[in-house]
């Protein structure tokens, strides 16, 4: 028996990309794809030639209307993941005085929770957690009845 | 020796677009039509098409929002699709029908048999409809509807482990929309969530999400306005943009939603 498999599913939905100044639609489709993006090349699920056809299925081109193609685009790439880091970072407490600078009167506090507004990672960067799941809804549901945890 | 079970030619385009099916499964009066027609609504907005299939034919909810015909008799592209009679057979021939026409033309169909669940249960089994549509590179998604009502649940709970309906997507909403006036929300879904069944299925894999209650619904339908479009600025039919107190809640609840699908990892199994 020859079982014929299926081609491959479109890897990516359509999404309304939001334009960024000064950068072209495929910048766009990347930072708008990031997360799928990084995990799909980290797991080797995705390389740029996939990446490049999946962008011209999207029908994606360049700002000179040129094919999206394998060597411009891991560019491009880089230069959304370093944006990204730079939202990121932005959004950090800023660093602290290297120890040399700081004053010798200086004298730890006692210790502190940590502050409870610092961005750790969100929600969507944790492995989902069926159980988690429940006690968010659970959480929504009191909170949509006016009752506290 | 050519004995393959897929036609060559129905899997040999590598260009195809990516193809959903969403099944809304589970008892009636518990907001699934609305819930694809959001769905629906939502597609169209982010530029994707989908055809409503309609086969309830009591209520006919997506048929009246997705008329097939104008006024003319003219057809209307994407417009709702439903069986010549709510007969088995015919259900069967529609369904079938249906879904060749989804392979053949790659687009996204949205199915309502609201409280059909014997007939879909039947179909399933004698199409193998899970293979058909892995076959045919289809995502199907089944997403059962509940409101405050236990029966309910327990139906959900029965179809959700039976072998025909067992899906690797599925979706368990919770429908804020339709509990009881006067019953608070928690009074509502808290007897659902804490039951060991509930969570026994949301381990096995289904994905449970939380949709608000929209208080204006009943306005905008009245007045002839798609969610997205509220969002859009589009006018009703008598030419007047949503107030902005309409268009405040409907970006809301639509935002809300979008988070809560993206909280439960669902948002990309939506059409």
């Amino acid at each position: 028996m020859n079982n014929v498999s299926p081609a491959p599913a479109a890897l990516f939905r359509k999404k309304r990309l939001k334009p960024y100044r000064g950068r072209g639609e495929i910048y766009s489709w990347l930072r708008a794809h990031h997360r799928e993006i990084a995990a799909r090349l980290a797991s080797g699920e995705a390389s740029w030639t996939t990446l490049c056809g999946e962008m011209v299925r999207h029908g994606l081109t360049g700002r000179r209307g040129e094919s999206p193609a394998p060597k411009a685009a891991p560019k491009v790439w880089q230069r959304v993941c370093r944006d990204l880091e730079e939202v990121t970072a932005a959004a950090l407490p800023k660093q602290r005085k290297p120890p040399s600078k700081v004053s010798r009167d200086w004298r730890p506090q006692l210790a502190l929770p940590a502050p409870q507004s610092s961005p750790g990672p969100t929600d969507l960067d944790k492995p989902y957690d069926p159980l988690e799941r429940i006690a968010e809804i659970r959480r929504e549901v009191k909170a949509r009845s006016g009752q506290k945890e | 020796m050519d004995g393959s079970i897929v036609p060559e030619d129905s899997v040999a385009d590598g260009e195809r677009a990516k193809v959903d099916l969403l099944i809304r499964a589970g008892r009636g009066r518990t907001g699934g039509s609305t819930g694809l027609d959001l769905a629906v609504q939502r597609a169209r907005y982010q530029g994707r098409r989908v055809k409503p299939l309609d086969g309830d034919l009591r209520s006919r909810t997506l048929s009246s929002l997705y008329p097939a015909k104008d006024d003319e008799g003219r057809p209307i592209p994407d417009g709702a699709s439903s069986p010549a009679t709510d007969e088995l057979p015919d259900i069967k021939a529609w369904l079938s029908a249906e879904f060749d026409s989804m392979v053949e033309e790659r687009v996204s169909r949205v199915l309502d048999l609201s409280g059909g669940d014997r007939v879909m249960q039947e179909y399933v089994r004698d199409l193998a409809l899970m293979n058909f549509c892995r076959d045919f590179g289809i995502d199907p998604t089944v997403a059962v509807f509940l409101g405050p009502d236990m029966e309910d649940f327990r139906h959900a709970i029965q179809l959700l482990r039976s072998s025909e309906f067992r899906c690797d997507r599925t979706m368990i909403v919770l429908n804020e929309g339709v509990i009881r006036h006067g019953q608070t929300t928690s009074g509502a879904f808290e007897p659902i969530l804490g039951h060991p069944d509930f969570e026994a299925i949301v381990r096995d894999g289904a994905r449970p999400v939380f949709l608000r209650r929209l208080t204006c619904m009943a306005t905008l339908r009245e007045r002839g306005l798609g969610f997205y479009d509220v969002l859009a600025g589009k006018p009703d039919k008598a030419g007047a943009k949503a107030s902005p107190t309409l268009f405040h809640m409907t970006k809301t609840w639509i935002e809300t939603f979008e988070r809560e699908h993206e909280k439960a990892r669902v948002d990309q199994w939506l059409p």
